[in-house]
């Protein structure tokens, strides 16, 4: 008996594994050819092409296709329209419920729900076939290049004027301390998501937002235990111009002020210098 | 008969050799970090061994530095030698007149030069500099040494300001150094390619008479009364 369990269970598994795989085999048979494309009505041309080779490397590797597109069930295709953004967190929270619940709470998901679609959802920041994982130094989620990543929207002048979105998020966080650490592989340093949360990013002014005045010896604690609310009473990221921030803006002005004049006085007195060397040669050989 | 006087001790190039290669290193780890994006500081950095060993490497030299600053103090505090040093590196009024007799001599307004002791305004100048520039690139550096420490008395704009004076005053004072003492040392006409003081600790009388006059009228008078 524990013998034909154990065969009808190998059985199911080797049909299983082949159903998954031959019903991606059979969606590659069009989407695994580069010259694939499709024509919308609203997008001129869209390309259909899924390479096999992001897809192997991808965290989904044994996950078949209809398993996120849900939609499609057979061939020919029901709906000629690509999957409206909104849907996107809906479709991965089949299994990322957890996450789901907290990127729900988000001002990126809150944003979207207002009709502003420039906002992200899943596939912005973690990509679509080829997702990667955290710790894979090529996802967009590595902490490297999460500023890179984060900065596609908050570093683009044209949605920070149509969204009334800071600037310079970019620059700031670059020449803080903390972003020459990570730019030189330093992955302890702080990136956008250490302070800003991940999934459930608010904006400081929501009380429950990591960024918010009230939490944030919190989340400067983490890395540094000693981050006093007498600490975090100061801007973070610095804009340090004459309508910026003073004090650093005067220091800066001091130093590049002091250096210039340095410079000029040495100019001067070698110019002073060499001159007066020749004159003395030339009155020495004279004398002689 | 001899033609060299000592000018610097064999005590006094030993710490000279050790502060120039303390502030060599000091700077090319921390002006790095001042122009990060540059590519020859990408380069330097990868050099250096990466960000982690480049602080290290310039944490190690400060406390070289930072050493060598105590054994000063105490050199010119206890001892002749450093005591006698620091009296003549004292800054007096005859400093700020000389500055406008030589000024006044460059353009041609007066024939007479002005006579140095055996520091002029300028060796003074530059003395005093590396040690206002010690005391605030130690005091700055430590701050961001220990800035979990700092974090607990300070905010975060004091300690953002100090890291921008410390990198700031970095600048200023490598500019000072390489730029206008190698100048001195180096490029200038009458000692290139390099007077060799900081390594022999002598100068020929014939330079001790030209450039510090009033050292060699003492000197000289002193051997008459010894005779």
């Amino acid at each position: 008996m524990k013998k034909i369990i154990l065969m009808l269970g190998v059985v199911l598994f080797c049909f299983q594994k082949s159903a998954y795989s031959m019903d991606n085999s059979m969606c590659m048979q069009c989407h695994g050819s580069q010259a694939f494309y499709r024509t919308y009505p609203d997008v001129k041309q869209a390309g259909m092409y899924i390479s096999p080779a992001t897809l192997a490397g991808s965290v989904h590797k044994g996950i078949s296709c209809t398993q996120c597109h849900t939609g499609i069930t057979g061939y020919p295709h029901p709906s000629a329209a690509p999957i409206p953004k909104t849907a996107i967190p809906v479709m991965c929270a089949t299994c990322h419920r957890d996450v789901y619940d907290k990127y729900t709470r988000s001002i990126h998901w809150n944003a979207l729900e207002k009709g502003v679609t420039a906002a992200p959802v899943c596939s912005d920041c973690h990509g679509s076939h080829g997702i990667l994982k955290t710790t894979n130094p090529g996802a967009k989620v590595y902490p490297e290049n999460i500023p890179k990543t984060c900065a596609s929207c908050h570093d683009s002048v044209k949605l920070a004027a149509q969204y009334n979105l800071p600037l310079n998020r970019l620059t700031t966080y670059e020449n803080s301390f903390h972003g020459i650490a990570l730019k030189f592989g330093d992955l302890r340093a702080a990136n956008c998501a250490s302070c800003h949360g991940t999934h459930e990013i608010l904006p400081s002014s929501d009380p429950r937002s990591s960024i918010n005045k009230a939490n944030l010896a919190r989340t400067c604690g983490k890395c540094h235990p000693n981050a006093t609310a007498n600490f975090v009473k100061s801007r973070v990221h610095v804009v340090v111009s004459k309508h910026g921030e003073k004090g650093p803006y005067i220091v800066r002005i001091f130093y590049t002020w002091f250096i210039t004049i340095l410079i000029t006085i040495f100019v001067l007195y070698v110019a002073v210098d060499i001159i007066n060397t020749r004159r003395k040669k030339k009155n020495r050989s004279k004398q002689s | 008969m001899n033609h060299s006087v000592e000018r610097l001790s064999r005590n006094q190039r030993i710490q000279h050799i050790i502060l120039l290669v303390s502030m060599i290193m000091l700077s090319v780890t921390g002006l790095v970090l001042k122009f990060h994006s540059n590519p020859f500081s990408v380069w330097l950095i990868r050099i250096e061994g990466g960000i982690w060993v480049r602080g290290l490497i310039h944490r190690i030299f400060a406390i070289i530095l930072i050493l060598l600053s105590l054994y000063h103090i105490l050199w010119v505090t206890f001892t002749d030698k450093g005591h006698s040093e620091l009296m003549a590196l004292t800054p007096r009024g005859k400093d700020f007149s000389d500055f406008f007799r030589k000024l006044a001599y460059n353009l041609g307004l007066s024939g007479r030069q002005p006579q140095f002791d055996k520091y002029d305004y300028l060796q003074k100048l530059q003395y005093w500099g590396v040690v206002a520039g010690t005391v605030v690139m130690v005091m700055t550096g430590m701050i961001l040494w220990f800035v979990n420490q700092s974090m607990a008395i300070l905010p975060k704009w004091a300690i953002d300001l100090t890291l921008l004076v410390h990198g700031w005053d970095g600048v200023m004072i490598f500019i000072v150094l390489f730029v206008f003492h190698l100048y001195n040392v180096h490029l200038n006409p009458e000692v290139f390619p390099m007077s060799r003081t900081w390594l022999d600790g002598s100068i020929s009388l014939e330079q001790l008479q030209h450039e510090h006059t009033l050292e060699y009228n003492r000197l000289m008078s002193d051997k008459k009364n010894e005779k």
